[in-house]
């Protein structure tokens, strides 16, 4: 049932009860109105019976009468002629007086009386049905009160005396036409009265209850809305802290509130927290009624905890809770990020104190604010000696301070000034060289309150940058000295080379010669024999190594010229198709013509940075080396591969081939050296060549190898222009 | 160049010298060589300055000039004669010992009119020598011409 036809029907209910109510009054009313007709009625009839008993005692004393009869028409002829008729007969308002007597036991009314018949005049009725039973009462010696239906079924009410010594009775009637006019009234003003009641009940309802149930209703859809969205947790408890009511709020902790009904709420809190939640819980029950708050507690289940705080309040009586309830709001994220603030603050507090920076806070006036342990040690002055102190007459000498109030007054105005160099002077007067790095310190955005200064003192770095110039200048003097002493000594090296192995094979010409005369024209003897043997044999022979010498020192020599070549050549770099160069390089050492019998791989390059000569060098020396010490014992292979790490591309040149004991593995990039120890055709420059050329581009070579397992060089060299130096 | 052309030779180290002269006559070049050992004397002779012989005039000249040199090097010799009107007319030939590409390179750039290489090899040495020779003979070598300073 709705509230509405609640309402509806306790109005109906209303207007009913007024209803009966009225009619009860109005019968009330009424019994009491009869009662006092009643009394009228018997007063009068005994009034009546005084009157006619004083004139029968009268009459009967006087005439010496002993028949009643006789006496009572004696005591009417008396009455009659003393005028006192009037007062027996006359009833006043519509009624009757009846006097009546028992005739031979049948009941005569001797007469009646009616004011409209006029008194004397007593007139002989007949026994009518609502005077005969109260004068059969009084002829029987009864009093009383009769109410009955006259002949015209009207209602009737009767008052009846005896009057035994005249063996007669009284009835005094009256019709109750004129009672019955109150009644009705009476009635319709109780009907009227349950009408304008129950009227005034609907129109109450209209005009009060209903924008009450409205207001009503209103407040209670508000009401569940809020519980249905509220964020807060509204959650009521029972005497064992089981959970009665959850607001649907519980959702947001991933809890379905339906679920958690009669569930205990000591399994949803943090066992580190249950104790003060105790305490609350116990508080609460003590003080019935006073919110009790709740301060941070975990709650949820596993590692899902929410922080919460709240209130408690145990409200046992109160209509719709009748246990404990709580009130808290998810204060996760604010704890969170107060968690954080406070690990950041202590991380900066501790990053404030042990950087190995000078940090210096200073007002917009310039004063310092802070200052850290290593500001102290940088400048020798003890943080509560500089607090308020004017940064720049602590700090700065008279000629930088210009530059320097050029710099603060940037930061006031919220720039960053970053990597200042200036010289500052510490306590002691020692000047040192900082390097500065200026925010501005914000309150809120563009509310500038002071600067923030990190120094690093570099005056050492600096000593040491200007020791490190200058050893560098020296040692590319030095380097600029070693090539140009490589490449002159080498190419005048040669130029006696020359002479050797020209004149070498002109004094084998004339040797020939020589010998050819003394064949010709010397004759068979000891001495001949001899000659022939020094122009043929030994001459030869030392020319031999003369030549070979010579020879031998040709190639060194020109591998140390091409040594020189490279590193005297200014770089040319740019971004390299590796490719192409590792093909050429595979041309330009011969492989198809020579070597037709080893299967190299070339796989897919990745480009790189660097100098297309320096690269298609370093591939032809290493193709060349691998080539060259194949092992005999299998078919040559030879895999060129790369790939790009990072900033980084590796390219690699492996080969099956005799392979390299790693003791040798750092000699083989050194000048001349040779592992094989026969005077090959080789220069022994050809990894030495590879280092530097790898070296000079900003890269490296690296071996990897066994004894009898073929070598794996790999090549690194940068992927893009880094702008590091070259050597 | 004809028979009457003069082979000035530049070359410090007489063996070279010797190397040369032999096998240019060998590869037959009769022509006279005058032979310095240095690059001022050669300027000297063309200055027609020192004790040594000078320049006659309306001579026909062919240089052979040797790259590495005490004092003046050879290419300086080169600049120096290129920017002289009347020495520029005086073809050239670099004698060098080196085979670096981008040497030669500049000497032709310089403005000679060829290049031999000393090889240490004595038969490439010997095979320079007869192209230098064939050069030579193809070479127009105009007798040089005053030009009033």
């Amino acid at each position: 049932m709705t509230d509405r036809r609640r309402i509806a029907l306790l109005a109906v209910i209303v207007a009913l009860v007024s209803a009966g109510s009225a009619a009860t009054a109005h019968l009330f009313w009424w019994n009491d109105y009869l009662r006092q007709q009643h009394a009228w009625l018997a007063e009068k009839a005994k009034a009546r019976v005084h009157l006619l008993a004083a004139a029968a005692r009268f009459v009967a004393s006087e005439k010496h009468l002993e028949d009643p009869h006789e006496i009572l028409e004696a005591a009417l002829g008396h009455l009659r002629r003393s005028g006192e008729m009037e007062r027996l007969m006359n009833l006043s308002g519509n009624g009757e007086v009846c006097i009546g007597r028992k005739d031979l036991g049948v009941i005569r009314f001797y007469f009646s009386t009616a004011p409209w018949h006029g008194p004397g005049h007593p007139r002989r009725i007949s026994p009518t049905v609502d005077y005969a039973e109260p004068m059969r009462r009084a002829l029987e010696g009864q009093r009383g009160i009769h109410m009955g239906l006259d002949q015209h079924g009207r209602l009737s009410l009767s008052a009846y005396e005896p009057m035994a010594f005249l063996e007669a009775g009284l009835v005094v009637r009256t019709d109750m036409e004129g009672m019955e006019a109150p009644f009705y009234q009476s009635a319709f003003y109780s009907a009227l009265a349950a009408l304008a009641l129950t009227l005034l009940g609907v129109v109450l309802f209209v005009k009060l209850g209903r924008p009450m149930i409205g207001r009503l209703e209103e407040s209670q859809t508000r009401l569940s809305s809020i519980v249905g969205h509220v964020t807060d947790l509204v959650v009521i408890l029972d005497e064992e802290r089981r959970f009665s009511f959850i607001s649907p709020s519980a959702r947001r902790f991933g809890f379905d509130p339906a679920s958690l009904i009669g569930e205990s709420l000591d399994s949803y809190i943090h066992v580190d927290d249950l104790s003060q939640v105790m305490a609350a819980w116990r508080r609460a029950r003590r003080f019935a009624g006073l919110p009790q708050p709740v301060n941070m507690f975990r709650a949820g289940q596993d590692a899902m905890w929410r922080w919460l705080e709240g209130v408690l309040n145990h409200l046992p009586q109160e209509a719709g809770i009748q246990g404990t309830l709580f009130i808290g709001h998810d204060v996760t994220e604010r704890e969170m990020s107060q968690r954080a603030f406070m690990d950041s603050e202590a991380r900066y507090r501790n990053l404030f104190e042990t950087a190995p920076m000078a940090f210096v806070l200073w007002d917009v006036n310039g004063r310092i604010t802070s200052w850290n342990k290593q500001a102290e040690e940088i400048f020798g002055w003890p943080e509560e000696e500089t607090l308020g102190r004017d940064l720049f007459d602590l700090l700065v000498p008279k000629d930088e301070q210009q530059k320097l109030l050029l710099v603060a007054g940037g930061v006031l105005h919220g720039e960053q000034v970053t990597g200042i160099i200036n010289r500052n002077r510490t306590k002691s007067g020692r000047e040192i060289v900082c390097q500065w790095y200026n925010s501005p310190q914000m309150r809120t955005p563009g509310e500038v309150t002071g600067g923030i200064s990190l120094a690093v003192d570099i005056t050492e770095r600096i000593r040491y940058q200007e020791e490190m110039d200058r050893l560098n200048q020296i040692l590319a003097g030095r380097n600029r000295e070693l090539q140009q002493i490589l490449f002159v000594a080498s190419h005048d090296l040669r130029s006696p080379l020359v002479n050797v192995r020209g004149y070498g094979e002109e004094l084998a010409h004339i040797t020939g010669e020589l010998s050819q005369m003394v064949r010709a024209h010397w004759p068979e003897d000891a001495k001949r024999q001899r000659m022939v043997e020094i122009f043929d044999r030994e001459i030869p022979e030392c020319l031999s190594f003369i030549h070979g010498g010579a020879e031998r020192m040709d190639r060194l020599l020109s591998g140390l010229l091409r040594l020189s070549r490279l590193g005297r050549a200014a770089l040319q770099l740019s971004q390299l198709d590796m490719d192409r160069i590792v093909a050429d390089a595979l041309n330009s050492v011969g492989y198809r013509a020579e070597h037709s019998d080893v299967r190299v791989h070339l796989r897919p390059l990745p480009p790189c940075w660097g100098d297309a000569m320096l690269a298609h060098r370093i591939f032809v020396n290493l193709l060349e080396n691998a080539l060259k010490y194949l092992d005999p014992e299998r078919p040559g292979e030879i895999i060129v591969a790369g790939s790009r790490e990072g900033g980084r591309v590796f390219y690699q040149v492996i080969d099956n081939g005799q392979g390299i004991d790693p003791v040798h593995h750092g000699r083989v990039f050194e000048i001349f050296a040779r592992l094989d120890g026969a005077p090959g055709s080789g220069s022994g420059l050809g990894l030495t060549i590879v280092q530097w050329a790898a070296a000079r581009m900003g890269g490296e070579v690296r071996l990897q190898s066994e004894l009898g397992q073929g070598c794996r060089f790999t090549v690194i060299l940068p992927a893009e222009a880094t702008g590091a130096p070259s050597l | 160049m004809t028979p009457e052309t003069i082979v000035l030779l530049v070359e410090d180290d007489p063996g070279h010298a010797g190397l040369i002269r032999r096998n240019l006559q060998r590869a037959g070049i009769a022509n006279p060589v005058i032979h310095f050992t240095s690059g001022e004397r050669l300027l000297a002779f063309f200055a027609r300055q020192g004790a040594l012989p000078h320049r006659e005039p309306g001579g026909a000249y062919l240089l052979l000039l040797d790259q590495r040199l005490p004092g003046l090097s050879g290419l300086e010799v080169l600049s120096h004669m290129k920017d002289d009107p009347l020495l520029a007319q005086v073809p050239v030939i670099l004698v060098t010992t080196s085979d670096d590409p981008q040497e030669l390179d500049r000497c032709r750039d310089l403005g000679c009119a060829g290049c031999m290489q000393k090889s240490v090899d004595y038969g490439q040495f010997v095979a320079s020598i007869h192209t230098l020779a064939d050069l030579l003979l193809s070479l127009p070598v105009p007798p040089l011409a005053e030009i009033a300073p």
